[in-house]
């Protein structure tokens, strides 16, 4: 890892801290009283002030710094942010991430007027923010903190001793937050010869003089908390204001809690230069706080900036290495030397473990796409007149960047759908007996080797009739065709197709709606939809975990060997004699089910004789099975997936290739274009039925 | 690198890839040309077009392979002890796409200049004009200097 | 300083602990297995065993409960890397004898914070 340019470094900082500060914010309007999250927003500008300067980005801090003194009465606790406050807040923000992002693109009058709103809204008459010069030295010096602290009880179970914890280190990492007074108590010493020599017997009661954050306590006894009793009071301090509500004592070193101790960092090697507004942080009081294991601020800790090219080079080799390995193990197997046999199993255990190193190093958690919606909603909702609470789930969910970067655009227009089409406006709601506030849940759950990723209303549901009667009109189906409510839905997909009356500004469900399964697919994904009338929509995606390597199932059709992603199979069953004999159908009886099936020997034109016994494969997409007929089952595969070139873009039951064991290509069977395929086939049966 | 025709060096000279079609020969500009290989063992493409019927394993890239005889309407000769692959680069709208084209004689890497291009098309000739760059007269013989881009696209 | 074994069947992250805890000043050894990691106890003091969960031969359960039981090993302090965030893992490894944790993945400051906590100079 080479040392990255410092500023984009910055940048990169800038625009996490920047979805940090606008999901507080957004929060802020459902949860005014929050003050956690006045604190992370108050943070995330202090943090985007310093960096700031130290980077040059002098107006980003003098901004900043003006923003965060208009906005001080709200950290004070003596205003409450107000709908019309959070909203200019919001763009205070747009224009700080403009300043940074491209200066060229703003005006300073447009700061000075969003800085005005700001004043105007969070105050009259608040005297004007002394304007304090930033750049540099930062201008916030701690008041002399009015030092409160807390008082401690330390009660450790006898045994502690042995599991390789000390009280006493635990006392000194205690007393590096501030000075303490420390008094141990030993009424439960035995005596010497009831005494066990590797027992812990004494307790302390400590008085630690400083207003440090109780995370900062917590940190210290994190291990050993469920091997103790820990009491924990503030202690009343003389000097302070009897008044002084805690969060206000506390603020001033909320800044330094989020940092990382100061001797860590200083041993801290080059490729972890993510923090570096610590060095310009005002250092109130040089108490390093051992903030091991983020407990809060997570986000931030599971970062490590590495560049995103890097990523995929690294992956790629790893591919590589895959492959490579897939030959050695195949040329060991053939041999009869033991030895390499022991060598090509070893690579084959390490070339995996390095793949799950890799690929999980390629992992980033869904949640930070999921804090860029809260705004749209914010802004739909606003724009729509529709109150729309916006609930998500699974944001710790972790796919591969690749994908969370392909997800943004379909999920902002499912999320436009959802609001635009599918919650009702406030009259219909009430009339239908609903509460007024609809409701988006956005949500992200692992699934075996899958990601769900669901998108929720609560609106009225899709209108099946109208759907139907769109699809006749465009000729899609026959009049009077039999079909499932699911099936009228699918519609929705067809490029062009679009059934809202009125077609708003923001959005028609079903336009794009192509586009946006055809993205999916693109990923090797699925989607589905369910809906139920009067009660909403769920849109669910189905997105592999990674796109660089999957485990497929290796099959053998005549001469030819196909993968077929390992995810998508149901089942393997053989073809009973009445199914082979069964040549004009088009149905597999399983279990009772009536599944289409396609005879893969003619989808590849295999030249030779099928073998005896035909093998079927069931896949799936969402509620869709469909068998496949393939000569042989040959295993299990770790499939590296390489890209098929632009010349064979006009193949589609393929979505790519991957190298076998003895150096051939092998192509990938897409699952979802198969499923389609084996779907038509039975629809133009049924139309020549019906006919 | 035939050193005796560098001679004649000129402000067109080009570098090619001589290569033998059936009876024909043709000119690869050998800035396209990245490697020569032997035969490799093909993976047939169901429903691909039938000039990239299959692709291959070049270096843990797959490609596609080429069959410009199946572009010029010529017969398919079975793989010789001459039969070779020419991976070629070639800029398809505006990627690059790195492509395998079986060739059934690879003779030498040359230079022909512009005062070997022959401007009329030779009599007899039954291909699309549109797949040939221009034609060369290289060592008595004409030689087809074919626009790839256009054969592929 | 301080004689630290890393055991992890993945040599990257025995790497990355050595680069991390090596410039600190501290003598890092590896085991690639919790077999060969005893092996190591054994053979003489550490002031500190890193430990992953998941290996072959000898998980990192068993190795924490067999440090526990030599005599040269009493108080000192183990820690364990898990990927998983739920606490039955780290209960069951704290009743094995574990003394902390270190979720993965970690960056370098976290690793040093951890041994920092447990190891003094």
């Amino acid at each position: 890892m080479s040392a990255m340019d410092p500023t984009e470094v910055f940048r990169q900082e800038a625009a996490e801290l920047f979805e940090v500060l606008e999901g507080a914010l957004l929060d802020l309007g459902q949860r005014p009283d929050d003050r956690e999250l006045v604190d992370s927003a108050f943070r995330a500008l202090h943090t985007i002030k310093g960096s700031g300067a130290m980077f040059g980005f002098d107006k980003v801090a003098s901004f900043t710094h003006e923003f965060e003194t208009a906005f001080d009465r709200v950290r004070k606790g003596e205003i409450k942010p107000t709908q019309e406050l959070i909203s200019v807040a919001l763009a205070a923000k747009d224009y700080i991430r403009a300043l940074i992002e491209d200066p060229q693109s703003t005006d300073d009058i447009i700061g000075e007027a969003i800085l005005d709103d700001l004043k105007r809204f969070v105050s009259a008459d608040q005297p004007a923010a002394a304007v304090v010069e930033i750049a540099g030295a930062p201008a916030l010096v701690p008041a002399e903190s009015k030092q409160a602290g807390w008082h401690l009880n330390l009660e450790f179970e006898s045994h502690i001793l042995r599991n390789g914890s000390n009280p006493l280190d635990l006392l000194e990492d205690l007393c590096k937050l501030g000075p303490c007074f420390v008094v141990p108590i030993t009424d439960g010493v035995p005596f010497l010869d009831e005494m066990e020599p590797e027992d812990c017997y004494l307790k302390w009661d400590v008085k630690l003089h400083a207003a440090c954050d109780k995370d900062a306590i917590d940190d210290v006894f994190m291990f050993v908390q469920d091997e103790m009793k820990l009491t924990l009071s503030p202690l009343e301090h003389t000097e302070a204001p009897a008044q002084a509500p805690l969060f206000q004592l506390l603020d001033e070193e909320l800044a330094p809690a989020a940092e990382m101790p100061a001797p860590a960092r200083e041993a801290a090697p080059a490729p972890v230069a993510d923090q570096p507004v610590a060095k310009a942080e005002p250092k109130s009081e040089s108490k390093p706080e051992p903030k091991s294991e983020g407990k809060r601020d997570d986000r931030g800790i599971a970062t490590v900036r590495v560049q995103a090219e890097r990523l995929d080079e690294l992956m790629d080799r790893v591919g590589e290495l895959v492959i490579a390995q897939a030959r050695l193990t195949q040329l060991a197997a053939s041999g009869s030397d033991l030895s390499i046999k022991m060598i090509a199993e070893e690579i084959e255990r390490l070339a995996s473990s390095l793949r799950d190193t890799t690929m999980g190093a390629r992992m980033v958690p869904i949640g930070s796409l999921f804090g860029r919606f809260r705004r749209l909603v914010h802004d739909l909702s606003r724009d729509l007149s529709k109150p729309v609470e916006f609930v998500t789930s699974g944001e710790d969910t972790e796919l591969d960047k690749t994908m969370i970067e392909c997800l943004a655009d379909p999920l902002v227009h499912l999320i436009r759908n959802a609001i635009d089409h599918g919650i009702e406006d406030t009259a219909t709601r009430t009339a239908n007996g609903k509460i007024e506030q609809g409701r988006i849940e956005l949500a992200a759950v692992h699934s075996g080797a899958q990601v769900l990723v669901t998108v929720k209303d609560n609106g009225g549901g899709l209108n099946t009739a109208r759907i139907r009667a769109k699809a006749e009109e465009q000729g899609l189906i026959a009049a009077g065709a039999v079909l499932t409510d699911h099936e009228i839905h699918q519609f929705l997909f067809h490029p062009g197709f679009s059934t809202a009356q009125t077609i708003s500004a923001l959005s028609g469900r079903g336009v794009g709606m192509d586009v946006v399964k055809r993205t999916i697919e693109n990923m090797r994904g699925t989607i589905d939809l369910s809906t139920r009338p009067g009660q909403g929509t769920t849109v669910t995606l189905r997105l592999p975990l990674t796109l660089a390597i999957i485990e497929g199932l290796l099959i053998r059709v005549g001469e030819g060997r196909y993968i077929i992603p390992l995810s998508a199979v149901e089942e393997c069953i053989e073809l009973t004699a009445e199914d082979e004999r069964s040549r004009g159908r088009n149905f597999l009886n399983v279990r009772g089910n009536l599944v289409p099936f396609l005879r893969l020997r003619e989808i590849m034109a295999a030249s030779g004789t099928p073998d005896r016994h035909q093998k079927t494969i069931i896949i799936s997409t969402g509620e869709t099975h469909v068998g496949l007929v393939a000569d042989q089952i040959i295993g299990n595969h770790q499939t590296v997936i390489k890209s098929l070139s632009k010349l064979h873009s006009d193949v589609t039951i393929f979505s790519g290739a991957t190298i076998l064991g003895d150096g051939t290509a092998a192509l990938i069977l897409d699952v979802a274009q198969l499923v389609a395929l084996a779907q038509s086939k039975v629809e133009k049966q049924h139309i020549s039925e019906a006919a | 690198m035939n050193e005796g025709l560098a001679g004649e060096h000129q402000s067109g000279a080009m570098q090619v890839v001589m290569i033998g079609l059936g009876e024909e020969k043709f000119a690869l500009d050998a800035g396209l040309v990245r490697e020569i290989i032997d035969p490799v063992p093909v993976t047939k493409v169901a429903g691909a077009r039938a000039f990239v019927p299959s692709v291959i394993n070049v270096r843990g890239n797959v490609i596609p392979l080429a069959d410009l005889r199946i572009r010029f309407g010529m017969p398919q000769l079975d793989d010789s002890a001459d039969t070779r692959i020419v991976v070629i680069e070639l800029e398809l709208d505006g990627e690059p796409v790195l492509v395998g084209v079986t060739a059934d004689k690879v003779y030498e890497v040359t230079e022909i200049s512009q005062t070997d291009v022959q401007q009329t098309p030779r009599v007899g000739m039954h291909w699309k004009p549109e797949f040939i760059r221009f034609i060369a007269k290289w060592r008595e013989e004409f030689v087809i200097v074919p626009n790839m881009e256009r054969i592929l696209n | 300083m301080a004689t630290i074994l890393t055991v992890d069947d993945s040599p990257s992250i025995r790497q990355m602990i050595k680069v991390v805890l090596e410039p600190a000043g501290h003598n890092v050894i590896e085991a690639g297995d919790g077999a060969q990691g005893l092996a190591k106890a054994q053979a003489g003091k550490l002031d500190l065993v890193i430990t992953d969960l998941n290996m072959p031969v000898m998980n990192g359960l068993e190795l924490i409960r067999a440090l526990r039981k030599l005599p040269s090993a009493v108080g000192m302090p183990i820690v364990f890397l898990t990927t998983e965030s739920n606490d039955t893992v780290k209960q069951e490894a704290k009743s094995a004898g574990a003394t902390g944790w270190i979720t993965k993945p970690f960056k370098p400051e976290q690793l040093l914070a951890v041994v920092g906590k447990l190891v003094r100079a």
